[in-house]
């Protein structure tokens, strides 16, 4: 399984009693189809905080390095959701935590507090 | 009556610049802590280095500052907040009647400060100001210009 990316693992987990074929053996030598699945939630482990996207439907490509989302796609970083974003697609790297968002990307950044915020002394 | 000023520091046309364009952002999320929307043709996440890039048609809205420009990066930390905003690339920005323009611009959101730079021009009007590098408090709305040279109409009061 180690080579499996942690984004594979999370879809299947997730979404695949959805999307499952119905089992019949695959001609040998035929390429693999693409995996697809819908109502999906990716929960990826970052540095530090989690990276969730959704999607109504996903496809990984046939190498499996990456997760192609869309419908209603969206990213969300960590549990207090200081950076959410909307795109019509977004590519997962499976191996890591970077996405691509492609088409009307809409976002909402949290900014950190100012310094004198939280008792600075610039007055 | 236009008058054009050297390199002595455009005060007044810098005040009456900064009233219009800078004060403290209304922005803000249901945490107190102000928010930036942002729409753009692509966005690249990498995590792992805490960076996001907006790229093409990058529109941006802080409170009441409009922002636009080809590309915006922002960084953020581990504690879950945008520290640094980051846009290049025909930077406009505006604030009611008032406007500036740069090559590029950074925002530090822990102390608020505003840097513009790559031929930085402040404009209201008929009043404009340029320099080296146009530094700007958005909280206090105190307005720092390297090498200013500024324009601006005044009325001498000859009116009959």
């Amino acid at each position: 399984m180690s080579g499996v990316p942690r984004a594979a693992v999370l879809v299947l987990a997730l979404a695949l009693p959805a999307c499952a074929p119905p089992g019949a053996p695959e001609p040998i030598g035929a390429e693999e189809p693409p995996l697809t699945a819908r109502g999906v939630t990716v929960r990826l482990p970052v540095d530090g905080g989690e990276l969730v996207a959704r999607s109504r439907e996903a496809t990984f490509d046939p190498g499996g390095e990456s997760l192609s989302m869309t419908g209603d796609a969206s990213v969300t970083l960590d549990g207090d959701a200081f950076f959410e974003a909307e795109a019509e697609r977004i590519t997962i790297d499976a191996g890591g935590g970077a996405a691509l968002l492609e088409g009307r990307v809409r976002a909402r950044l949290v900014l950190a507090a100012r310094d004198d915020a939280n008792g600075g002394d610039d007055g | 009556m236009a008058a054009t000023m050297g390199s002595r520091g455009p005060r007044l046309v810098a005040a009456l610049l900064a009233a219009c364009l800078l004060h403290p952002p209304a922005a803000a999320s249901g945490s107190g802590r102000p928010t930036v929307e942002v729409e753009s043709h692509s966005l690249r996440i990498d995590h792992d280095h805490g960076r996001a890039l907006f790229e093409g048609d990058v529109r941006a809205r802080y409170g009441d500052i409009s922002l636009a420009c080809s590309r915006l990066e922002v960084n953020y930390d581990r504690g879950g907040a945008v520290v640094s905003l980051l846009a290049s690339g025909g930077v406009r920005v505006q604030r009611g009647a008032a406007r500036a323009s740069a090559a590029t611009a950074r925002l530090e959101a822990r102390t608020g400060i505003l840097v513009l730079e790559g031929g930085p021009l402040l404009r209201q009007g008929a009043h404009q100001l340029e320099g080296q590098r146009i530094t700007v408090d958005l909280a206090s709305g105190r307005i720092e210009v390297t090498s200013a040279r500024g324009r601006f109409e005044v009325d001498l009061g000859g009116g009959r």
